[in-house]
């Protein structure tokens, strides 16, 4: 027989002309698979890193920690930065602490649209004026969205939102990262709403189950400073 | 061959087949991770861990689609058979790929949380009861599992300490692993991606998986035979320096070898990983595996010294043209005279018996057991 047709592979012989061509025609197709696929990923949006941060304002610390700043010509009734830890952890703590007192924080910010996120350094109670940050009530809601952690989808993840990203977000949300819903349409000018029970507290742990898809809920809506807090009950939340 | 172990054995066609592997996963990564965000339609660029985890795991994705591929490939065209000499290294860096798109998910979705990582990792999405947001990291946590226990045991060192026959049942679990893989990527990634094109490639990969596989199952085999003597083929049916498969009911197949005007039946499962020694051929008066070239002489099966393996050999006669065939094994080892072929006239490859099977390459002592 001819035995240069039948391989060996201890007797290393060059390979053959066809085997170099599908070497080839492999490599070919691999950098083009990952062109392809490479350059199909999903927006993941426009959320960055926002600079170190030096902030002055009131604590509010329920459902989730904020500190509302002092308001300004941009903000007239003040302007409510969301408040997380470092890593998956939240600062409840520090904030029920200082509720409704005057803190200056420090840390590093990031911003997404309307969503401006403060991880905290250092906060602790500050000097000035304090006073109740302005609240109005807007009535009932039925809204669609997805629930993310406020922290990775402020940019701190690109993507911090979908169904890859939904342990992730309910290990966020479980540390304590604020839960935000960034909704399909825009609520009051707002593309997300800070998230709580219906009481107004952090969410229950069936929250889990609803992350990272889109889901329809119902609940009160009211504004705390510029940010829009959305009160439901997270368990009576559907898939559209 | 080798009548020892060590770590990995190197030669040649291991050097040049694990080069042009690494140099594919390079260019995958290396285009994935630096070229394809140029072409991106997006705000702004996905986080590294984020891009890593894609890449690497689209990568391992498509490396082991290519490892389900070859086997069939190499069985419809035997011009593939050197692709399927290496798989076992093949496994190994597609393993290596798959941990580094594990290690990338680990380090970003689950670390620096109050839970420690794994314990995030297994209680971060416990979705069960829901097909949209099913936790697919389980389908990646077995899959990656599978890969690296099969990674572990590639080693020759496992084969023997298991057998062949557990061995390469325990190897068919990278079946179970693909299918996971799929699970994997169609309950995460694909739920989340607007572009259609991760779902093509996709199903493209497991249709050429199944296709494949179909196709070479579908080759012709000669009729079944039973026992005691049973007619395996004529003698022009088998060409010289190759074998017959003969199916035999209720056991495993015999390979009917012709080698210079002789004939000779072993077991079609080699010692080494149970390769199909029938789609072998007789190199320097051995039969000579296809899949990683374990050698054994054809009138006894036992490979040439220093090497220890032995295969099942049978007895065979001839009445004509025919050959028949007694599907009783014999123990490994036991010595059955080659059958010589009576011809009726010349027959210029009819030169007599062969047993000088021992002409094997020094430079393979240790190749052959590297994992």
């Amino acid at each position: 027989m001819n035995h240069d047709s039948f391989f060996v592979g201890w007797r290393g012989r060059s390979v053959s002309g066809f085997l170099i061509g599908v070497c080839i025609l492999a490599f070919v197709l691999f950098g083009g698979l990952a062109l392809a696929i490479g350059s199909a990923v999903n927006d993941p949006g426009g959320g960055d890193f926002a600079g170190d941060k030096d902030l002055t304002g009131v604590v509010v610390a329920e459902p989730y920690p904020l500190l509302v700043l002092d308001p300004d010509a941009t903000h007239p009734n003040g302007h409510a930065v969301l408040m997380s830890g470092g890593g998956k952890h939240g600062v409840e703590a520090l904030a029920a602490a200082l509720s409704g007192k005057r803190a200056r924080a420090t840390g590093a910010g990031f911003k997404r649209g309307s969503i401006d996120m403060l991880l905290v350094d250092t906060i602790a109670g500050a000097e000035g004026p304090t006073s109740a940050p302005a609240m109005e009530p807007l009535g009932t809601w039925r809204l669609t969205g997805e629930i993310c952690d406020g922290k990775c989808v402020s940019g701190v993840m690109r993507p911090g939102d979908g169904l890859a990203h939904k342990a992730c977000a309910n290990v966020c949300i479980s540390g304590g990262v604020p839960p935000v819903l960034v909704t399909t349409a825009p609520v009051e000018g707002a593309g997300f709403l800070l998230m709580g029970d219906r009481n107004g507290h952090a969410l229950p742990d069936s929250f889990r189950d609803h992350t990272g898809l889109p889901q329809r809920m119902d609940g009160s809506v009211r504004r705390i400073a510029d940010v829009l807090i959305f009160q439901t009950d997270v368990d009576a939340a559907v898939t559209p | 061959m080798s009548a020892r172990y060590v770590p990995i054995g190197w030669n040649t066609s291991k050097l040049v087949y694990d080069a042009v592997l690494l140099a594919a996963i390079v260019l995958y990564i290396g285009v994935f991770l630096w070229l394809a965000p140029r072409f991106q339609h997006v705000t702004l660029p996905l986080d590294d861990y984020s891009a890593r985890m894609a890449a690497f795991g689209s990568c391992a994705f498509l490396l082991l689609t290519m490892i389900l591929c070859i086997g069939p490939a190499a069985r419809l065209d035997p011009r593939f058979l050197p692709l399927l000499y290496n798989r076992r290294h093949f496994g190994v860096m597609t393993c290596a790929v798959a941990l580094t798109h594990a290690n990338a998910a680990l380090d970003w979705y689950f670390s620096y949380s109050p839970l420690d990582p794994f314990v995030a990792l297994l209680s971060g999405n416990t979705s069960f009861g829901r097909a949209h947001g099913f936790p697919f990291e389980v389908f990646g946590i077995f899959a990656l599992l599978v890969l690296v226990l099969l990674a572990a045991t590639s080693h020759d060192f496992w084969l023997k300490f298991l057998t062949p026959p557990v061995w390469k049942a325990l190897h068919m679990g990278l079946y179970a692993g693909y299918t996971s893989v799929v699970l994997h990527v169609a309950f995460g990634a694909l739920q989340t991606s607007r572009n259609p094109l991760l779902a093509v490639v996709m199903m493209l990969c497991v249709l050429l998986v199944g296709t494949l596989h179909v196709a070479a199952s579908r080759r012709p085999d000669d009729p079944v035979v039973r026992p005691p003597w049973v007619v395996a083929g004529t003698v022009a049916s088998i060409p010289e320096g190759r074998a017959i498969v003969v199916p035999v009911s209720g056991a495993e197949p015999v390979a009917i070898f012709r080698h210079e005007g002789h004939l000779s039946a072993v077991t079609n499962l080699c010692a080494h990983q149970n390769g199909p020694l029938g789609e072998g051929a007789v190199v320097d008066g051995c039969i000579t595996c296809p899949w990683h070239g374990f050698q054994y002489r054809l009138a006894d099966g036992c490979a040439p010294a220093p090497y220890t393996e032995k295969l099942a050999t049978f007895r065979l006669r001839l009445e004509g043209d025919t050959v028949l065939l007694n599907p009783t094994p014999n123990p490994p080892g036991t010595f059955v005279e080659p059958l010589p072929i009576v011809m009726v006239g010349p027959d210029p490859t009819n030169s007599g018996p062969s047993d000088k099977g021992g002409r094997v390459k020094p430079d393979h002592d240790a190749g052959e057991r590297g994992a």
